[in-house]
């Protein structure tokens, strides 16, 4: 209701607050994450189970329920506040047990694995079955206090499901992903996926171009940041096809959806290219610039070609047209994502493709620019994430550079550090970027608890790293 | 200006050329930039030069601009870049402490913020988180500021409608710790952020203000403040509380040069040692190769390529001049190489988020508990 009364933007109206019959959410089931999709009459897993999810439409998100012990029946929760009586508690705990007295045996819990079944078979609830184990363990009275709670945690989260069904947010998604499905986004953790948003200057009526390897977890991010304002161009190419698997999960309102296009790289690098020819002097210029990028070796071949303005084929051919490993034109789509990305398209290899216009697809070819992007590629994206880490970052980012607007925010995702460490040394040689930063997110969580609080025992190592810039104008 | 929030697509600044009156970031090298003013009938002082402003004038943001004449003969130049949050905040005047990078990409996007949002934040101190909010909730959202110092209050209303964020931000003097945030808000806040000495004795105000399933976000530098804001979230209408770290580690990266024969390492440096002896002025050594510079522009390309790097390496080598050392035969090599930067902050804050609570639909009659539930729930 209250929801309601604030009608001050789209995306908070209450519609989208609510679980509706086909909204896909996180189920966070005794803290492990997974995307489900809500389908009346239909079930869906939570933990271990399947179960008919009917009850939740129509509820806030952020609801709570419990599954019976039948594994059928959910009961949706009201939360309680009871943290305050625990805070209270803890805090007058002096415990004087310790652990000296315990021995590791079988014989400690009276109760078999035959009166558990049992109990569950005749659905007590989770609550009655961990009281029985409290009642019949020899030890839990000798155990510290602390020892007590996390032994009935443990216990609770073994014989009880509680469930939550959040949100599905570029945040949830990210670290539902993270601990779920890490390889299908790049291992990109929650914190980097972050940076790069704050990094490449994602907002509100800009022009974001995305290369995204993770499943469409950036392009949805970058659309959610965008709110159906602007333009989302999450470019494909031959290795990649577009990014649209995690898109849906956003549960995006359809102006956002409209938002976001999957054209081919080439077809932008084309168009980018014809804009250029109707602006010569542009041209020479943008011609100088990718000249000093180039490396040593290849710079003192192809110089000549450059010094007189006209953009070689090198320059702008499509990305896939270099792949030692050409998709034949009528492989099915599997075929072609199949193909290991770890197949780069290196420097050296775009000199034989020299004169290959004909590189390009005849699928990429019959992609129909609309007057946004046309829009976009000829004035420039304003921001850019590039999240495809087996393409090198310095192949990538010299193709893509002549789409960005002049102080254009960039930011390039990796896994690995020395990629980005030889490109920004690049960009740092041929002045085509400054403000240039390579960083790498450092994360950690706490558990904050009266008289034990301390850094969580597991985190993760590494979630990537990041090199962000502005492009200087040519 | 700062967050494309001019106008639709076609007008945003990196479009747009300079006019006088824009706001622009003057780049001199990744450890100097300022905050600069268009105004065609002044000059720039700059350490590269004076700039005459009018030349900047029809330029796209991004552009070199050189130096009327400098020092020395060398003709300095910057770069004019566009406005950005990122940018903003490392060169705006510090009225407080401010939040860094890190931490402002972990607020936003925990915050779950999205264009149309309604974030609360306290206090405003010098912005640079406050830009950062309004350019997520924009163009339809609202960021209600407030600061319970007047002066600072009033500074940071003055620079958000020069920034061109009047609309989607607004900056209040309030003492929120004592007097709570207005009434007007309570139930319209989706997201709402604190960065209080005591943040305790906001849980209330922030649980009657945060819609259900809004977020709680409050920075906190000591451990302590996160004990007791835990404490007072857990006695009001708040769920899944979380308290994180978070920093960015930051390398530099250069071109260093490292022996990868060693035999031949060893012969050129007896080499070099055996003309040195022969005659008094001769001889490079290896070790000199280091500081080669790129040609013509080599007054400012040592510090300019150095991006995060201080030091006078050889982060200027041109990768021909690579080449030419590796085929002198010292037996050394030019690598990129990347090394964590030797000062890093090593704690901002920390960063505890929670939820408010929903009211659900239950199928059964509420409980006892959940009418006390209803009581502290807003109005």
């Amino acid at each position: 209701m209250t929801e309601v009364a604030n009608g001050e933007g789209p995306s908070t109206s209450s519609s989208s607050v609510i679980i509706r019959d086909g909204d896909n959410v996180v189920m966070d089931a005794n803290g492990y994450k997974s995307l489900v999709t809500i389908k009346k009459g239909s079930k869906a897993k939570v933990g271990k189970v399947h179960v008919n999810l009917d009850p939740i439409i129509g509820q806030h998100y952020g609801v709570q329920f419990e599954l019976g012990q039948n594994g059928r029946d959910i009961s949706v929760k009201r939360h309680k506040s009871d943290r305050a009586a625990a805070w209270a508690a803890w805090k007058t705990v002096t415990s004087e047990r310790n652990n000296s007295e315990l021995q590791d045996s079988m014989m400690n819990q009276g109760l078999t694995t035959e009166h558990i079944e049992a109990m569950k078979n005749a659905n007590v609830g989770g609550e009655a079955i961990v009281n029985a184990l409290l009642a019949n363990s020899e030890t839990f009275e000798a155990k510290t206090e602390f020892s007590q709670e996390k032994y009935l945690k443990k216990k609770t989260d073994k014989y009880t499901v509680r469930a939550t069904v959040e949100r599905p947010t570029a945040r949830s998604l990210a670290e539902t992903l993270f601990s779920w499905r890490p390889e299908r986004i790049q291992y990109m953790r929650a914190d980097t996926l972050a940076m790069l948003l704050t990094m490449a200057n994602v907002g509100a009526h800009g022009r974001a171009l995305v290369l995204d390897a993770c499943g469409g977890l950036v392009t949805g991010a970058v659309a959610e940041r965008m709110g159906g304002f602007g333009q989302v161009c999450s470019a494909c190419t031959e290795l990649k096809g577009p990014a649209t698997e995690y898109v849906r999960y956003f549960n995006f309102p359809p102006e956002v959806k409209a938002s976001i296009k999957s054209p081919p790289l080439s077809v932008l690098l084309a168009y980018r290219q014809q804009c250029m020819a109707d602006a010569p002097t542009e041209e020479s210029m943008a011609g100088a610039t990718s000249q000093q990028k180039e490396d040593a070796g290849q710079n003192a071949k192809s110089a000549a070609g450059q010094v007189n303005g006209a953009l070689t084929d090198t320059d702008m051919a499509p990305l896939e047209s270099n792949s030692p490993v050409q998709p034949v034109h009528g492989a099915s789509p599997t075929q072609q994502q199949q193909q290991p990305e770890g197949v780069l398209p290196l420097p050296q290899e775009q000199q034989q493709q020299q004169d290959s216009k004909s590189g390009m697809h005849l699928s990429e070819l019959r992609y129909e620019l609309g007057p946004e992007l046309k829009q976009a590629c000829s004035s420039g994206f304003s921001s850019c994430i590039l999240a495809s880490p087996n393409i090198d970052p310095s192949v990538l980012l010299r193709r893509v550079m002549p789409l960005l607007a002049p102080s254009a925010s960039f930011a390039v995702f990796s896994n690995w550090m020395q990629p980005l460490a030889d490109c920004m040394f690049k960009l740092q040689v041929s002045k085509e970027a400054v403000a240039l930063q390579l960083n790498e997110s450092w994360w950690r969580e706490y558990q904050v608890l009266p008289g034990r609080t301390h850094p969580c025992m597991m985190t993760s190592g590494t979630g990537g790293y990041v090199l962000s810039g502005t492009k200087a104008a040519p | 200006m700062l967050c494309n929030s001019q106008g639709d697509v076609p007008g945003s600044p990196s479009t747009r050329t300079i006019a006088s009156g824009d706001l622009v970031i003057v780049y001199e090298r990744f450890d100097s930039m300022k905050a600069y003013d268009v105004d065609a009938s002044k000059t720039y002082h700059g350490r590269f030069g004076l700039f005459p402003v009018k030349e900047w004038i029809g330029k796209p943001f991004g552009s070199r601009v050189y130096a009327k004449s400098s020092a020395g003969g060398q003709q300095g130049w910057v770069y004019i870049l566009a406005p950005t949050c990122e940018l903003w905040t490392m060169v705006l005047r510090h009225r407080t402490q401010i939040l860094y990078a890190a931490d402002i990409a972990m607020i936003c996007t925990f915050l779950e913020l999205r264009p149309g949002c309604t974030v609360l934040e306290s206090g405003t101190g010098s912005g640079s988180l406050t830009h950062a909010l309004a350019r997520a909730i924009a163009p339809t959202g609202h960021v209600h500021s407030f600061d319970f110092h007047h002066q600072r209050a009033s500074e940071a209303d003055t620079e958000m409608k020069s920034h061109g964020l009047g609309e989607l931000v607004t900056v209040r003097q309030r003492n929120i710790e004592e007097d709570s945030f207005p009434e007007e808000l309570h139930g319209k806040a989706d997201a709402l952020f604190l960065d209080l000495p005591r943040p305790w004795k906001v849980a209330r105000s922030a649980e009657a203000c945060l819609r259900p399933d809004g977020v709680f976000c409050s920075f906190s530098p000591c451990i302590e403040q996160v004990q007791r804001t835990c404490e007072a979230l857990a006695a009001c209408l708040f769920t899944a509380p979380r308290t994180m770290e978070c920093l960015l580690r930051s390398y530099e990266v250069s071109n260093e040069k490292m022996v990868v024969d060693l035999a031949r390492a060893e012969e050129a440096l007896l080499h070099a040692r055996k003309r040195k002896r022969s005659s008094k002025d001769g001889g490079s050594g290896g070790f000199k190769g280091r500081k080669q510079k790129t040609g013509a522009d080599s007054e400012q390309a040592a510090p300019e390529a150095g991006e995060g790097a201080s030091a006078p390496t050889a982060s200027g080598v041109a990768p021909e001049q690579r080449l030419a050392a590796q085929q002198e035969g010292d037996g050394k090599e030019f690598q990129v190489l990347a090394l964590p930067t030797a000062e890093a902050r090593g704690h901002t804050g920390y960063l505890t988020f929670a939820r408010r609570l929903i009211d659900p639909v239950l199928a059964s009659p509420p409980s006892v508990a959940s009418k006390e539930a209803n009581g502290t729930s807003e109005a």
